[in-house]
């Protein structure tokens, strides 16, 4: 019972307080509710490649088309360092850096430029823009087997139609070899055909021969007709074989020009490499950011993390502090201008936070070894100031806003989430509605990490941000003016 | 003899919501004098106060220090007021010099003038010793001095209190008491301060002002808010052995007497014509062998004027 008197003593002293119930009742919800309306699909949503080649092939601007669609747009830049300038600056979320004249027998790879500090895009974008090459390598692979497999068939059909000759070709052959092995030993039967000359000439030269000789003549006369006789009975079907091998030469010419075609098809494919009929399209990913650097890539995102919590938490429980110490009403009565707790407000919050990033600065840079140049120093401590003063004023402004430390502590919680939910640091913003997004790109967590990338891992000074550096500026002069307004009205009971 | 209103307030209200704390209130506090408002609790004493100090701004009305409108010149009245709250206004975690060095440079003081200042009024509060102590470890009663030494830092012409002895023992009470007596004197600051024990501004205060009912019914010296009940005195009477039954017999039939009442041992008689029925009162204690060990004529007290005012 007791128990219960508590619950219902501690409801009553929320709902007294029409900030403090719409913080714990209704924030949560809003917030959820803003969440899951952005991020209700993962899909990526007007992600800019920027696209350099010295000359585009048509294969070249094939794959560009092939990227191009709802989600991505292809931006052809000029040269391949504006190239990269435009992944830094995050006009373009990805450089594609085709080689020149990009052929399928080329062996330069198609470079992918990406941020590698945004590591979630990154692997997101690296992941749909390999599925769409692969979709593009796919299609060239299919072209390239396809022509294999034509060659082939053809191949096929010329074989098929002219194998069937093949046995009538041999066939032919065979009793063409016999034929010719008859006739040939039949031709060499007529060798001693050459002793009726000798003897001849021998009757010739004796004029006066013996009858016994002419008898020899005569025998070997009668020898010789047997032996034409059998050489005529061979040379038999000879002529008829002659005109079959005449055919059968054509046949064989026919199978001749079958064959060359089938060489010439074969030739006629560009690509016989395994890999590249595999993989037509190589392509390698490179990340933008300077070798000389060793800081982590998520080493901006991280400091931005520190910056906006402590930043805002600091500064709230800094007002609350004050509003709720037993010597605000003295602060108040005495002849100071509100302005000048306000700057001291600040100011002091400003030196903690400055304070820890040093901390943080010099344990990174042991750490690390990583070099950076006083330049490069200044335009980070700059670039820190201009931030944390944003988080600082967000904070004071909560700190006035509410009057109770635990619903200031929540709305400020509340807001640092809201803010962090809608970066890059969670899921890319470019998985956000292009409408939400162009809001939230306004974000001073996403400006910050902007300017802080730039700074830290890109080295770029601050006169490449001025767009950015605009807006945080813009943030801390309207925050400036709210947070005295509200210190005024919050005062004056 | 009064001297010219040193603060003027002049028709003020206020309302919080749909709550009149203050109606058309209008007060006159002369310079160099204590003054105390008087009021039950609730009455509206800390919103006139800071409404006084321009924490507050009223709904109507106007205040005037020295004849100029306090909230056309804020900053520069400022720098006349001093203020102490109920709970004390200081740092706990700071040291008493600290706290004091603060409040001085929020007067646009410079250092040298503070540091003179802290010595003279650690002196004067009697925290002489306690300068590098954390305020939040002082004992209750010097928390109220070093509140009341904060507010004095920029040497103000007026130091307004709220309710300064609340939650002090008596001993305290008495001692902040004459510490303020001491300041009005010594520093001849204007003090304004509000109570509900009406003990302690017939102690210190010149001049009271009396706020019921959302504005104010009464003001004036003590003296003359005793006076209200002009036509009544009371006589207080002590005899021995202190037979006081047979003397109010005697007298209890006296027109003139109002009421009779024993306090301890003594006899307090409320009498219109107290000189005649002392008078009568001496007669009886003569016969009745009493022996008079004291009698005197007095003015009812301001807690009987308040009660009676604010019934």
């Amino acid at each position: 019972m007791k128990i219960l008197q508590v619950i219902i003593k501690n409801l009553k002293l929320l709902t007294r307080s029409k900030g403090s119930a719409l913080i714990v009742l209704l924030g949560p919800l809003i917030l959820m509710l803003l969440i899951s309306l952005s991020f209700n699909n993962s899909t990526l949503f007007n992600v800019k490649i920027g696209a350099y080649s010295d000359s585009y092939s048509e294969l070249a601007e094939s794959i560009l088309s092939q990227l191009e669609d709802e989600q991505y747009k292809v931006v052809k830049v000029d040269s391949e360092e504006d190239c990269v300038d435009k992944v830094k600056t995050e006009v373009v979320q990805l450089c594609l850096l085709i080689p020149p004249s990009l052929q399928i027998t080329s062996h330069e790879p198609i470079t992918f430029y990406v941020d590698d500090s945004r590591i979630n895009l990154v692997h997101l974008i690296i992941n749909t823009i390999s599925n769409k090459l692969s979709i593009k390598s796919e299609e060239l692979s299919i072209d390239l087997t396809t022509k294999i497999v034509n060659v082939l068939n053809d191949a096929n059909v010329k074989i098929a139609e002219e194998s069937p000759n093949l046995p009538e070709v041999k066939s032919t052959l065979t009793l063409t070899e016999s034929k010719l092995s008859e006739l040939d030993s039949a031709i060499s039967g007529l060798e001693s055909t050459s002793s009726i000359s000798s003897e001849i000439s021998n009757i010739q030269l004796s004029l006066n021969v013996s009858s016994g000789e002419f008898s020899n003549l005569t025998s070997l006369v009668s020898a010789l007709e047997t032996k034409i006789s059998q050489v005529k009975s061979s040379s038999e079907g000879v002529s008829s074989l002659v005109s079959q091998i005449s055919k059968e030469k054509e046949k064989v010419e026919r199978l001749n020009s079958a064959l060359s075609s089938i060489i010439i098809n074969i030739d006629s494919i560009e690509i016989k490499d395994i890999d590249k009929i595999v993989n037509p399209i190589s392509s390698e990913v490179r990340p933008i950011t300077t070798d000389s650097t060793h800081l982590g890539n998520a080493f901006p995102v991280l400091l931005m993390i520190v910056l906006m919590f402590t930043g805002i938490v600091l500064s709230t429980s800094t007002v609350i502090d004050e509003k709720t110490s037993k010597a605000y009403l003295r602060n108040y009565i005495s002849p100071t201008p509100s302005v000048f707790f306000i700057i001291g407000d600040y100011a002091f919050s400003l030196i903690i936070m400055l304070l820890q990033m040093a901390v943080i600065f010099i344990v990174t840079i042991l750490a690390t070894s990583a070099p950076f140049s006083y330049i490069e120093l200044l335009n980070t401590l700059v670039a820190l100031i201009l931030i944390s003063s944003v988080f600082i004023l967000i904070g004071m402004f909560i700190g006035y806003v509410f009057r109770s430390s635990e619903t200031a502590n929540m709305a400020s919680i509340s807001v640092a989430a809201a803010l962090l939910f809608f970066s890059s640091t969670v899921l890319p913003l470019e998985t956000l509605p292009v409408t939400i997004r162009e809001i939230v790109k306004y974000n001073p967590f996403v400006l910050g990490e902007s300017l802080l990338r730039q700074t830290i891992l890109f080295k770029e000074s601050l006169q490449g941000s001025y767009i950015v550096m605009s807006a945080i500026i813009l943030y801390i002069s309207v925050l400036a003016v709210l947070t005295y307004l509200t210190r005024r009205l919050n005062k004056n009971i | 003899m009064p001297r010219a209103p040193f603060i003027e307030i002049k028709g003020v209200s206020k309302t919080f919501g749909k709550n009149i704390v203050l109606n058309n209130l209008n007060l006159s506090i002369p310079y160099g004098e204590i003054f105390g408002i008087l009021g039950k609790s609730g009455s509206g004493k800390t919103t006139l106060l800071n409404i006084l100090i321009g924490f507050i701004h009223p709904d109507k009305g106007n205040i005037t220090f020295q004849s100029r409108d306090i909230n056309y010149d804020l900053f520069e009245v400022r720098k006349q007021f001093g203020f102490a709250a109920q709970e004390g206004s200081f740092y706990p975690t700071l040291t008493v010099e600290e706290n004091l060095t603060y409040f001085g440079k929020m007067y646009n003081k410079n250092s040298d003038y503070i540091k003179k200042r802290i010595s003279k009024l650690l002196s004067l509060v009697e925290l002489g010793k306690k300068e590098n102590v954390v305020a939040g470890n002082l004992s209750a009663g010097m928390q109220k001095r070093l509140d009341i030494a904060c507010s004095l830092i920029h040497d103000p012409k007026i130091v307004v209190l709220d309710e300064p002895t609340q939650d002090l023992d008596p001993a305290l009470r008495r001692e902040i008491l004459d510490l303020l007596k001491k300041i009005n004197k010594e520093e001849e600051t204007t003090i304004i301060l509000t109570t509900h024990l009406l003990g302690e501004v017939e102690v210190i205060c010149d001049r009271v002002a009396i706020l019921h009912e959302n504005t104010i019914i009464k003001q004036g010296t003590v003296d003359e808010l005793e006076d209200i009940f002009s036509g009544t005195k009371e006589i207080h009477i002590v005899t021995s052995p202190g037979n006081y039954k047979s003397i109010v017999e005697y007298i209890r039939g006296d027109k003139d007497i109002e009421g009779i009442r024993k306090v301890g041992n003594k006899l307090i008689v409320y009498a219109q014509d107290a000189e005649k029925v002392m008078k009568a009162l001496l007669t009886v204690i003569d016969k009745e062998d009493e022996e008079l060990i004291e009698i005197g004529l007095h003015k009812p007290p301001l807690d009987e004027v308040f009660e009676y005012l604010t019934k």
